[in-house]
């Protein structure tokens, strides 16, 4: 082996000496303790390595992310565990049909409240602030790029949307299912989510708009036979209730 | 490759508290070496997990999630690039560098972590990845070949070049921030004059 060969595999060598067992640095590292030149290059690669990790390994995460993905983490666990894997069911099993029944509606009736919070979920991220994965103001062309993604999509639109140019769109990861988020503009922004049914059949359908106002902004929340869709303006309730034809005037 | 199987026994949130503990800096550092954006990074930590909550207890042997961790974050940062119509290719590679001079270890040391973790983010995406995940010393060349799905030789070859291109930066970080310096007796040793 030439000391080029040997410094080829050397310095994928980990500074921290977590891999002195793996054979295959054992022949360039008996050749650097024999030769002196490749032993120097060998040294002072070393320290550069071990320099460079410890600048990286002070970097430190934003205070708050260990317990987010602590919470987020145990609500999925909840959710992923299915019941005849829990050890206490095995002990109760003979004696509590009832409770089970009852435990199992009472899983029900938390996903159902959590599919329900679309609209909460929806005014956080626009009050959060986000970035659109694309810009354009022809909203044909933004249903062509969500279509390509197989994001869900609406048939219709609300006759007031038509006066409306698009801004952009994205596609959101909400409880592992695939959102559609179109946004318009005209002045005012209104930023339309799209879930599919078959995505969330625990989530409340109406086909009448349920409005709220939360966080500054006006949401109103619909379905169809396909989707459910929640719309977030920075614009007036009474503007939004205008947009979805829903003006009392 | 990613090996998810069978059979595992269910995880407790211990486990899942001590796995979070053990390796959330390290998936956020690597996350934002990717990403370049600590809010990015965040939620790319986060989603990796929310997988591994999911998804993880199908994994057999627990000694692999770590590797498991690293290449869900990786996989997830490409899926999300793609939708968001940055399409790079990994493979399209610049022409081999020369092997590179010795490095400038007192350069490094002196230098302020925030510099030398900006240059490394300046380094070839296709370089960048490998070379934070070996910085990050949790995973061997061969599990950063798992990883990434790539020989293992390619991956020597991209530390090697990346090493080579971070050494090129780091250089010119420290020759700016010299520049910017004045030396504070020279200057009044002028005054003074």
């Amino acid at each position: 082996m030439t000391n080029e060969e040997a410094k080829f595999i050397l310095q994928a060598y980990r500074p921290n000496g977590a891999d002195a067992g793996d054979p295959t640095f054992k022949p360039s590292l008996e050749q650097a303790r024999q030769d002196a030149t490749l032993g120097r290059w060998f040294e002072g690669q070393q320290k550069f390595d071990r320099s460079v990790a410890a600048k990286l390994h002070a970097v430190e995460p934003p205070a708050g992310l260990r317990a987010a993905i602590l919470t987020g983490g145990r609500v999925s666990l909840a959710k992923a565990r299915v019941w005849w894997q829990r050890p206490a069911w095995l002990a109760m099993a003979a004696s509590v049909l009832l409770l089970l029944t009852v435990g199992l509606a009472g899983v029900l009736r938390t996903r159902a409240h959590q599919e329900d919070e679309l609209p909460v979920f929806a005014t956080d991220y626009v009050s959060g602030g986000f970035f659109l994965s694309q810009h354009n103001a022809n909203v044909d062309e933004l249903r062509n790029w969500l279509s390509k993604q197989h994001a869900p999509l609406p048939k219709t639109l609300p006759v007031g949307f038509a006066q409306l140019r698009g801004l952009g769109c994205k596609t959101i990861d909400y409880r592992g299912k695939e959102v559609s988020l179109i946004c318009f503009g005209a002045g005012k922004e209104y930023h339309l989510f799209v879930a599919s049914r078959a995505d969330f059949p625990m989530m409340p359908a109406s086909a009448v708009p349920q409005f709220l106002v939360r966080k500054g902004h006006a949401t109103a929340a619909w379905s169809d036979e396909n989707n459910h869709y929640v719309v977030v303006t920075d614009d007036s309730l009474k503007a939004l209730q205008e947009c979805l034809g829903c003006s009392s005037s | 490759m990613l090996r998810v199987m069978v059979s595992y026994p269910h995880m407790s949130s211990e486990t899942f508290t001590a796995l979070v503990n053990a390796q959330y800096a390290p998936l956020y550092r690597f996350a934002l070496s990717l990403t370049k954006n600590s809010s990015e990074a965040c939620d790319l930590a986060q989603q990796t997990f929310y997988i591994w909550a999911r998804k993880g207890e199908q994994l057999r042997d627990t000694n692999k999630a770590k590797s498991w961790l690293f290449t869900t974050l990786y996989r997830e940062f490409l899926r999300n690039r793609r939708r968001a119509g940055h399409v790079t290719a990994l493979e399209d590679l610049p022409p081999s560098e020369a092997d590179p001079a010795a490095p400038e270890v007192d350069m490094v040391t002196g230098m302020d972590a925030g510099l030398v973790v900006e240059a490394l983010q300046e380094v070839e995406e296709v370089y960048r990845v490998p070379l934070t995940l070996f910085y990050l010393e949790d995973l061997s060349y061969k599990e950063i070949a798992e990883t990434l799905e790539v020989p293992i030789g390619t991956v020597m070859s991209r530390l090697s070049r990346g090493k080579s291109q971070l050494r090129s930066l780091l250089e010119q970080k420290e020759a700016s921030t010299r520049n910017k310096v004045v030396p504070i007796g020279s200057h009044l040793g002028r005054k003074l004059s």
